[in-house]
């Protein structure tokens, strides 16, 4: 696999686990929708807020070089408590992102890039991370799920 | 920006340690538990408890290694990792860091291209690079699982 296969494949794992994630929100009233299964956990609407302003961050901005504001969860929680605009900035940023990803260079896996949390870091370590993060909330998100429905 | 390049050698053990820091992060869920809380499950259909997580993970991680990288022979049996049932996390900690060691001496002996090379998963030919971030996923994955099973369970501890 060349590095740019290796980017695509990456950024497939990435945008699969966000489209589970937004999945999630199937079926669902607006209030199972802004339910926390603990006081200290996470409702769904949060780990899909949050978990975009990761990928937006890290891919886009990072990897991609996007001059795009880098949004915090806030600003995505500030949206509301629907996940209507939610789920239509994830299909804006899926095809912002395809398309960015289109344009990078063949090595952009391998270049290190300028992060504001870590330093000088490899595209490589961005975006893995971005696939575990991705991942966990994934998780988070459908188990999540699971226990609003066994709620009933 | 500069290119920072990676021996497969290196890229393998960069993967590797990501999906060991995964599992060490769901076995981390069931220190200080009992019995009983280590094979609780949450109250919804299919859910699993810290257990069959950890046991699942790491089975999964080594069967995927050593049968698609390695080429080695073996079978694995889901039905049992996901019924499992444990006394406590000691031994399962144990048997991850003997599997751990295995693993990474096999992968540090894949032969040149072992991770350009295609592997049929699942019914469809991905690269080693493929298969290895299938795994970190999947790893990762199952902390979300562990982290918030394990909250749950001391929720539920504490309302009685």
């Amino acid at each position: 696999m060349n590095e740019k296969e290796e980017l695509e494949y990456i950024w497939g794992r990435i945008s699969n686990s966000v489209d589970r994630l937004m999945a999630c929100f199937d079926g669902l009233t607006e209030e199972q929708v802004n339910w926390k299964p603990l006081d200290n956990a996470s409702t769904l609407y949060f780990l899909a807020a949050h978990t975009l302003s990761a990928v937006n961050n890290n891919v886009l901005s990072t990897v991609c070089g996007k001059n795009v504001s880098r949004t915090r969860d806030a600003e995505w929680l500030a949206l509301g408590k629907s996940p209507a605009p939610l789920i239509k900035a994830w299909t804006d940023m899926k095809g912002e992102i395809t398309t960015a990803m289109a344009g990078l260079p063949a090595n952009a896996v391998a270049q290190s890039y300028p992060h504001p949390k870590r330093g000088s870091i490899p595209g490589r370590e961005v975006l893995i991370s971005t696939v575990r993060h991705a991942g966990e909330h994934m998780a988070h998100a459908e188990l999540t799920r699971d226990l609003v429905k066994a709620r009933g | 920006m500069n290119e920072v390049t990676m021996e497969q050698k290196e890229l393998a053990e960069v993967f590797l340690e990501r999906i060991a820091a995964s599992i060490d992060r769901i076995l981390a869920t069931m220190d200080g538990l009992t019995q009983d809380d280590i094979n609780w499950r949450p109250p919804a259909e299919k859910t699993n408890s810290l257990y069959v997580l950890g046991v699942h993970t790491i089975a999964y991680t080594a069967f995927v290694i050593s049968t698609k990288l390695c080429g080695k022979s073996g079978t694995r049996d889901a039905e049992a990792e996901f019924s499992a049932v444990g006394e406590s996390v000691g031994p399962l900690r144990m048997s991850w860091q003997l599997q751990r060691k295995q693993l990474s001496e096999e992968m540090a002996k894949l032969p040149p291209g072992a991770l350009d090379k295609k592997y049929d998963y699942t019914n469809r030919n991905v690269s080693g690079i493929e298969v290895l971030l299938i795994l970190a996923r999947h790893a990762h994955e199952h902390v979300g699982h562990a982290e918030l099973t394990r909250d749950l369970l001391k929720a539920s501890k504490a309302a009685k």
